[in-house]
């Protein structure tokens, strides 16, 4: 039924991608990510003290914007893509709830691109506030590292083939379906 | 609702042998019916028209396949996809939000974000948010303005670029970054900004129209 039926070794790329990403990752949440000086006051960011640093200055719903994008979504890929991985390199016979995983790597297609926020944030804020001395963002280098991993998160799911879950199922009896 | 017509039959070959002319005016056939592969699972389907409004599922893992569009023709996506070409122009070249601090006046557009970074020494970043803000976005409205005849093109450069066109987190992230600004500084939003999402809108009406229609034919 499938036009190209997935070989075995198709989960290595995936793997390699998501591996990249993880390692990737460290970097992105070690170093600063931007560099703020407003009128003699500097500091320097990370990840997540950008997110307590909206928290503390009462924009919470942004705090939970970025935590989401920042945090949540690559760490949910990542784990994610690690599940459908191993329901693929370890099964039996046919995969016990192929539904469930589909409907797992679609949800992980669709969000991936909002991690890229931060880094149009940073781009965005370094382009506008440059007004020398007394007020300045720069971006630093953890931003480019955590761009990279947003992108190796995103070539991990394309570089996934989700038929893989369904190699060893029956094709559906022609019924229809509702739902 | 109902989409459902399990396994197509379009690849059975027959049975019986053929002259060489019957076998090639076989060929020349087109299948019975139209036939739609789910992306998730390879299922075959057989395509029928959707009613507007309507969604088709995948017999076998319940993926979205298709769904049908309450409104636009068939020339809805090229119409939305030629809007928001023309709003790339001026998103390109008005400022997207002005900002002031200390007596002084800057303006901040999306170029000016790409060249921020290239100045910074991220000229590879500066070169990926051009290509994922600016650059994907309008090589798909494009495509989707000039290649409504060919379906098949158009599906190929969905798969190729679609996951790389992020104008709608832009978006997000300039009301972020204004949120952000407007606590140390005054901000104000420009018609760069607004032309910006008006194109974001755009190419997700026409991509959306045009996923519906190739979808429901093909
Ligand atoms: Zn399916």
């Amino acid at each position: 039924m499938n036009p190209a039926p997935p070989s075995p070794v198709s989960i290595h790329r995936p793997a390699a991608f998501a591996l990249a990403a993880a390692v990737m990752l460290v970097p992105a949440n070690v170093l600063p990510i931007v560099d703020t000086r407003l009128a003699g006051d500097a500091r320097s960011d990370t990840i997540w003290s950008g997110v307590v640093e909206l928290h503390e200055s009462g924009l919470w719903p942004l705090a939970l914007v970025v935590f989401l994008a920042s945090f949540a979504i690559p760490v949910f890929k990542l784990v994610g893509l690690g599940c459908l991985l191993v329901a693929v390199k370890r099964r039996a016979s046919a995969i016990r709830r192929p539904r469930a995983l589909t409907r797992l790597y679609a949800v992980l297609d669709e969000i991936g691109r909002w991690s890229m926020l931060d880094v149009f944030l940073v781009a965005f804020l370094a382009g506008v506030v440059r007004f020398g001395e007394p007020a300045m963002v720069v971006p630093r280098v953890g931003i480019a590292a955590f761009a990279a991993a947003v992108v190796f998160t995103i070539l991990a799911t394309r570089a996934f083939d989700p038929r893989l879950l369904w190699r060893d199922q029956q094709p559906a009896a022609a019924r229809p379906f509702d739902a | 609702m109902i989409v459902g017509t399990g396994p197509s039959r379009a690849g059975r070959r027959p049975e019986t042998t053929f002259s060489a002319r019957t076998l090639a005016f076989i060929r020349m056939q087109p299948p019975l019916h139209p036939v739609l592969t789910c992306r998730f699972c390879g299922q075959v389907h057989r395509a029928i028209p959707l009613a507007g409004g309507e969604v088709a599922r995948c017999v076998r893992c319940a993926a979205h396949i298709a769904s049908a569009s309450r409104w636009g023709g068939k020339h809805a996506p090229a119409s939305f996809a030629l809007a928001g070409i023309a709003f790339a122009v001026p998103a390109a070249l008005l400022p997207f939000i002005t900002v002031e601090k200390f007596g002084n006046m800057r303006t901040g557009d999306f170029l000016a974000g790409v060249f921020a970074l290239d100045q910074h020494g991220m000229p590879l970043l500066a070169v990926w948010v051009l290509i994922c803000g600016g650059l994907t976005p309008l090589l798909l409205l494009t495509g989707l303005a000039l290649g409504w005849r060919n379906p098949a093109s158009l599906r190929w450069m969905g798969g190729a670029f679609g996951d790389w066109a992020m104008p709608d987190v832009y978006v997000l992230a300039v009301f972020v970054a204004l949120t952000r600004l407007g606590s140390i500084v005054d901000v104000e939003l420009n018609a760069g900004f607004w032309s910006y999402t008006a194109m974001s809108f755009a190419l997700l009406l026409a991509w959306r129209t045009h996923r519906l229609q190739s979808n429901a034919s093909a």
